[in-house]
């Protein structure tokens, strides 16, 4: 029952308090109105309201979605949740009653933090309500298996990629090349490697262990024996619940998160997690789960 | 991928591998222009030398299933899964052949005149 009011109640009020205002104060609103505010709070971008709305909308409908199909519910999507119906109301307050859009209100500093704190404050209620649940706490029904046979050995081999990822690298260099500065120049260059290491994934399982191989080079790395998994899932994996792209270590886990979606989640008996997207991963627990099963009964 | 291994088999061990990657392709498990593990890499994972692995890898690019070129790695080629498959039949044929007692000239020539 609390995870129907979570699932449906939440989103639906969210979606009504960007969408009902508007609806109410459209008459009241310039054609177009403000969107953006310069630095010192001056208006400095216009769209017509209904736009903004819906965009509002359809984002906050998006974002719920995906992360509400999945197991690693975030809470950060609260904080989205806040940080637009915050920003929407703002807008709406800006604009109401002014002749154009060039006279809205200034919006400055103040307000804008206040956005960013209601954000905090979304993510912290998302916290309380829906904690977090990392995709290793989610598994229910029997662990996958292989089918290995006694007398049989088996290597898994899988890969994910994120050709985004490569896309990005270049076009940051060539902005940070653009815009000049020797400190922003590495900067982009920095940036644009890390994203490129971190645009593939290799996976092996193996009788020896699972080992992971990050990026074109294959490191970094990270290898695991049979003695430290508890148990292997899969799961879908949304990087917004584990922080992000790349390699993300929190504690209790770590993940290497190349792109959304299948991952293989190891549960660790020393009560962490690793987890690590990587396509066609429901093979790749099975055949974990049967070798640590073998690992734990040698004699077979 | 799914590279499955038969202790049971008394055929050399980059014969088996062969095998086993023969079985994957032919299965559909590695995409066409999808990269096979570094012959490195899947050594270590198996516990067997690595030129073993590439032995095995020749095998397969002799075969015309897969490409291997410097520092690209080994990749599937678009016939790869098809040959698999044919080559995992021929095999199938001169086990049968063998325990029929045909010799395996034998077996060429009955394929000659096969129609």
């Amino acid at each position: 029952m609390k995870s129907a009011v979570l699932r449906y109640g939440i989103p639906a009020v969210v979606l009504l308090a960007i969408v009902v205002p508007a609806l109410v104060l459209a008459p009241r609103l310039p054609d177009p109105i403000a969107v953006h505010w310069a630095w010192g709070g001056v208006p400095n971008g216009h769209a017509p309201w209904w736009l903004v709305t819906t965009g509002a909308a359809v984002f906050w409908c998006v974002a719920w979605t995906a992360v509400a199909r999945t197991a690693s519910a975030a809470s950060g999507v609260y904080g989205l949740g806040g940080v637009l119906l915050t920003a929407h109301s703002v807008g709406l307050w800006a604009n109401l009653d002014a002749p154009s859009w060039e006279r809205a209100r200034h919006v400055g500093w103040a307000l804008a933090l206040g956005i960013v704190a209601v954000g905090l404050a979304g993510v912290a209620a998302g916290w309380v309500l829906a904690p977090a649940k990392p995709a290793e706490a989610a598994a229910t029904g029997p662990a996958p298996s292989a089918g290995l046979g006694a007398s049989e050995q088996a290597v898994w081999s899988g890969t994910a990629h994120n050709l985004a990822l490569i896309a990005i690298a270049p076009l940051v260099t060539a902005l940070a090349a653009a815009l000049g500065s020797t400190h922003v120049w590495l900067a982009g260059l920095l940036v644009s490697l890390v994203a490129l290491v971190f645009s593939s994934v290799r996976v092996l399982v193996g009788p020896s262990g699972v080992r992971v191989r990050i990026g074109v080079l294959g490191w970094p790395r990270r290898s695991l024996t049979y003695d430290e998994i508890a148990e292997a899932r899969a799961d879908r994996i949304v990087p917004l619940a584990y922080g992000g792209w790349g390699w993300r270590r929190r504690p209790g886990r770590s993940a290497v998160v190349v792109r959304a979606g299948d991952g293989l989640v190891l549960r660790l008996r020393s009560g962490s997690a690793f987890v690590v997207t990587v396509d066609g991963a429901q093979t790749a627990a099975g055949l974990v789960n049967d070798y640590v099963a073998r690992h734990r009964s040698p004699a077979s | 991928m799914l590279l499955r291994l038969d202790d049971r088999d008394t055929a050399p061990l980059h014969e088996k591998i062969a095998a086993g990657l023969r079985r994957a392709l032919a299965a559909g498990e590695v995409a066409v222009g999808e990269r096979l593990p570094a012959a490195r890499e899947l050594g270590a994972s198996l516990g067997v030398n690595m030129h073993t692995v590439l032995r095995a890898y020749a095998q397969l690019a002799d075969e015309g299933l897969v490409a291997m070129r410097r520092g690209r790695g080994v990749t599937v080629l678009a016939a790869g899964p098809e040959r698999a498959e044919l080559h995992h039949r021929i095999r199938a044929l001169l086990d049968e052949a063998r325990r029929l007692g045909i010799e395996r000239e034998e077996l060429v020539a009955m394929i000659r005149e096969a129609r």
